[in-house]
């Protein structure tokens, strides 16, 4: 019985029809990853060349209202700006911590962590020192990384 | 014998998917029943309106708040989420704010929950409901005004939104309204009769009302001006200036109140628009009375204070849509109200004021200490402090330590002051003194 059984699932597996399955089956999963590899690659060279990799470039970008990411690496650790428009006139910036210098106080990555700030701004008055500094231009912005360093600013000597 | 036992697995994953989907519709049957039930038992607490068992009355009363309020929570986050998917490009083009979430936190919904809701605009927040009937004609009134294609956007949003969520929303509406009822009814009969009923004794009332006033359910004496405690004549210049604009805008308040519980009154709109112009001429009366303060003293303290948080709270007001160039101005002049009123305190006020507001930011941050020097971070801040102090000293000519303590005043009030009741401001108020002593003679 169990030898019939297994004869009859070779002569079902070996017909053409299977085969033709097979292939379809094999040239789908290549297909996709071919999709998923020209979109990978789209997206590096995106970042290559449209996308802001100092300061300047940021600014300059973010001035125009345009959408932009930037990731700065600090002394106090990385911090990821970003900036859009919400209509052809009015834009916003965020600010937020992505980590933290090692020496950083474990006490102060609990506070910051996963907080941020938002401001918004003009088209072509974006203040540059939103991403120069940290205490200045804080009066436009809101959101609870920007709480929390007020109160910081407060405990500091 | 493969057959067989292949056939029982069968019968059993059979028997396993009717299990399922029994259990599935059972729950399904006793959620919409204690749905109902919630409604019912409230409209039965409701019947008993004058309450011969307070205490009864009381709890069933507290039951229904409760329900309400979890089931406007839940109701929240279900058309939030869904709100996020229909009407963004709506959203985008009439308000930044959720704009500025949305592009931030993608669809992880309680990072956009967290951004979302540390926006302190109340009438944005609730205008992001499409499906709030009541409001609809607020928002799309404010859409329209700034752009007719993203009202017709926002409208077509409320229309997806209000046919996916309409049932849970009419569900939480029936809820939340019959619980206002019940505290109307509370309130009108205290309001009245000074009691909650013909058979209900006036101690029990005020206690219940005490109660409800002390955790902010009620407002104390709602629509009711506040009568003045105050002698204006007693009091300094300064003081008498803080205080009266106070007390006037205090009662504007109760009025903006009375009209906010009739928001289908036509005429709502315009009647709240123009308390809260009253609102903002009472600061601009106080800011001139400030300004001629100043001029006979130039170092009055108070009169500096007072000046900076006015400037500071029309800021919060403008802040979405001013030129920043014209912010920077406002700063700069908010600046140094806040250097002027710090410079001429004595030692001792300022060593206590500064220490009173350390307390409570180290409170607020739930941090054991001061945060240490050693941390990168901390020390980066203090480096901007420094130069910021070197920079207003020469400015200002004032002691590189005096301008450090007005940053931090600055800072203080910049962080908390939207957050501030009158009470804190009264309080620190009374910490330098002058507030102490004018209260002192007015009891």
């Amino acid at each position: 019985m169990r030898g019939q059984l297994k004869k009859h699932n070779k002569e079902k597996t070996a017909t053409p029809e299977h085969k033709n399955y097979f292939w379809i089956i094999i040239k789908s999963i290549l297909y996709v990853i071919g999709v998923a590899v020209a979109i990978f690659v789209i997206m590096v060279l995106y970042f290559l060349f449209f996308s802001c990799h100092d300061k300047t470039c940021f600014i300059k970008s973010a001035n125009d209202c345009s959408t932009q990411h930037f990731d700065s690496k600090e002394d106090v650790g990385s911090i990821e700006y970003a900036s859009g428009s919400y209509n052809s006139t009015h834009c916003w910036f965020t600010k937020e911590f992505v980590s933290f210098s090692s020496n950083e106080d474990q006490e102060l990555v609990n506070l910051l962590k996963d907080k941020n700030m938002v401001c918004y701004y003009k088209k072509g008055n974006f203040d540059p020192d939103w991403v120069n500094t940290w205490l200045f231009g804080l009066n436009s912005c809101q959101g609870e990384l920007k709480d929390s360093i007020g109160s910081l600013v407060v405990l500091t000597e | 014998m493969i057959e067989r036992s292949c056939f029982k697995g069968g019968r059993l994953f059979l028997l396993g998917m009717i299990f399922v989907i029994f259990l599935i519709f059972s729950l399904l049957i006793v959620e919409a029943v204690a749905e109902n039930w919630y409604i019912y038992s409230m409209q039965q607490c409701l019947y008993y309106k004058t309450p011969k068992d307070y205490e009864a009355w009381s709890s069933c009363s507290d039951y229904a708040r409760q329900i309400s309020e979890d089931k406007i929570e839940k109701a929240y986050a279900v058309y939030s989420s869904g709100l996020m998917s229909c009407s963004d490009k709506a959203a985008n083009n009439c308000y930044f704010d959720m704009t500025a979430c949305t592009n931030k936190c993608n669809s992880d919904y309680d990072c956009f929950n967290k951004c979302w809701r540390s926006n302190p605009s109340r009438l944005d927040r609730e205008c992001f409901d499409p499906c709030d009937k009541e409001l609809k004609e607020v928002c799309w009134k404010g859409c329209d005004d700034k752009n007719k294609a993203c009202a017709t956007e926002y409208a077509n949003a409320y229309k997806n939104c209000e046919s996916i969520y309409e049932e849970d929303y009419e569900k939480t509406k029936a809820v939340w309204s019959i619980s206002s009822e019940m505290e109307d009814y509370l309130y009108n009969s205290w309001m009245n009769n000074g009691n909650l009923g013909p058979d209900y004794p006036l101690v029990a009332s005020e206690k219940y009302i005490k109660e409800k006033q002390a955790s902010g359910e009620i407002a104390k004496e709602e629509g009711k001006p506040i009568e003045s405690k105050i002698n204006y004549d007693e009091l300094t210049p300064v003081n008498k200036i803080y205080f009266k604009t106070r007390e006037e805008k205090y009662n504007l308040y109760q009025q903006i109140q009375i009209l906010e519980q009739n928001k289908a009154d036509p005429s709502y709109k315009l009647k709240t628009q123009m308390m809260y112009d009253q609102v903002k001429e009472l600061d601009n009366k106080a800011e001139i009375e400030y300004k001629n303060l100043l001029k006979s003293n130039p170092n009055d303290y108070w009169a500096n204070y007072d000046l900076a948080n006015i400037k500071n709270s029309r800021r919060l007001d403008k802040v979405y849509l001013e030129d920043i160039k014209n912010m920077k101005e406002e700063d700069a002049q908010m600046q140094q109200n806040y250097f002027d009123a710090f410079r001429n305190l004595d030692d001792a006020t300022k060593k206590s004021l500064l220490s009173d507001i350390r307390k409570q930011n180290l409170e607020k941050l739930n941090l054991k200490s001061n945060p240490t020097v050693n941390s990168p971070f901390i020390q980066k801040l203090n480096a901007e402090k420094e130069n910021t102090a070197q920079t207003y000293a020469e400015k200002y000519k004032m002691k590189v330590d005096d301008v450090k303590s007005s940053v931090t005043l600055m800072f203080d009030s910049m962080i908390n002051y939207a957050k501030k009741s009158y009470d804190d401001i009264e309080y620190i108020r009374n910490r330098a003194g002058e507030g102490e002593r004018a209260i002192e003679k007015t009891q």
